[in-house]
């Protein structure tokens, strides 16, 4: 009789480690789900944020400097909506007309904190994968005009978690115009 | 029962975390249109439950007549609305919202303190 108690005992202790594992994972992992989920939702407000000022960083100045353009994501990540310097890089992008069907791209912005000078489209093209495309000159002054632009902000942790470097996870995209 | 009370505060820490997210998104939303501190205090209650609101402490508001070169991550930065007509200058507004969450339980407060503070922050251009 003692014996079986004995035994019983002991299952009963496995049965409670046992539980008490399960639940803890159970635990971490719904933590850290839902806290992916505050992230993804911050980071779409950030860029609801990051456009509304661009527009009204366009309003007090249409051709302004990139480290003016860049003071969004600088304002992002003292608001806590992009993390570190390095996980976030924020892109604005200028278009011509339509974004989705026209693609004609004129300049293209890295706005990432770490980024001083931005990269310009030069050519009033096709987006991506045309001739007549001249991408690379370093410029300080970035004249936006009349034309629709978006936001973008892309994750580099997202990348990094999917065995690359690149930022390939894109969070969100506004358009708007100036 | 540990375990439970545990796991129940911080799913509510959880919880409120998220409900702070939406209360400020509707206090940003009502007053970019409104311009009334009120309304906005009234959207973010509103846009939550009775748990957020016995931790939620008034909204903090700054305006700003210029954005250009401006930190808008300063908390002294820009001006606190007069409720006159010199608000009607203002072309973006920041407002923040803070939860304060005294803890019941005694893991949780051994690990993670007595209190937990949430303070989020958004800007907003006006829209009136």
């Amino acid at each position: 009789m003692l014996r079986i108690l004995k035994q019983r005992k002991g299952i009963v202790t496995l049965e409670v480690i046992g539980a008490s594992f399960i639940f803890l994972t159970f635990l971490v992992f719904a933590t850290a789900v839902s806290i992916q989920i505050l992230d993804t939702t911050r980071q779409g407000r950030g860029i609801g944020m990051a456009t509304e000022m661009v527009d009204q960083i366009l309003s007090e100045n249409a051709s302004p400097s990139a480290g003016q353009i860049g003071q969004v994501a600088d304002t992002l990540l003292s608001l806590g909506y992009i993390r570190e310097p390095d996980d976030y890089r924020v892109f604005i992008r200028g278009f011509e007309n339509d974004p989705v069907d026209g693609h004609k791209q004129f300049y293209q912005a890295d706005l990432g904190p770490n980024t001083t000078v931005a990269s310009k489209v030069l050519a009033h093209d096709t987006m991506s994968g045309s001739p007549g495309i001249e991408i690379g000159e370093n410029i300080y002054q970035i004249d936006i005009g009349e034309a629709l632009y978006s936001v973008e902000i892309y994750s580099a942790n997202r990348g990094k978690a999917t065995g690359g470097n690149l930022p390939n996870y894109e969070i969100g995209v506004v358009i708007s115009t100036p | 029962m540990t375990v439970v009370m545990t796991t129940i505060e911080w799913s509510l820490e959880l919880y409120v975390r998220h409900a702070s997210e939406r209360s400020l998104a509707a206090a940003l939303r009502v007053y970019s249109v409104t311009g009334d501190e009120v309304a906005a205090e009234d959207a973010a209650r509103s846009a939550t439950v009775y748990i957020l609101n016995r931790c939620l402490e008034p909204l903090e508001f700054r305006l700003y007549d210029a954005i250009l070169g401006e930190d808008l991550g300063d908390p002294d930065g820009g001006y606190v609305p007069t409720g006159t007509a010199a608000d009607d200058a203002a072309v973006f507004a920041r407002i923040s919202l803070r939860c304060h969450w005294p803890r019941f339980t005694p893991a949780m407060i051994a690990t993670m303190g007595k209190t937990m503070s949430h303070s989020v922050v958004g800007v907003t251009k006006m829209r009136q």
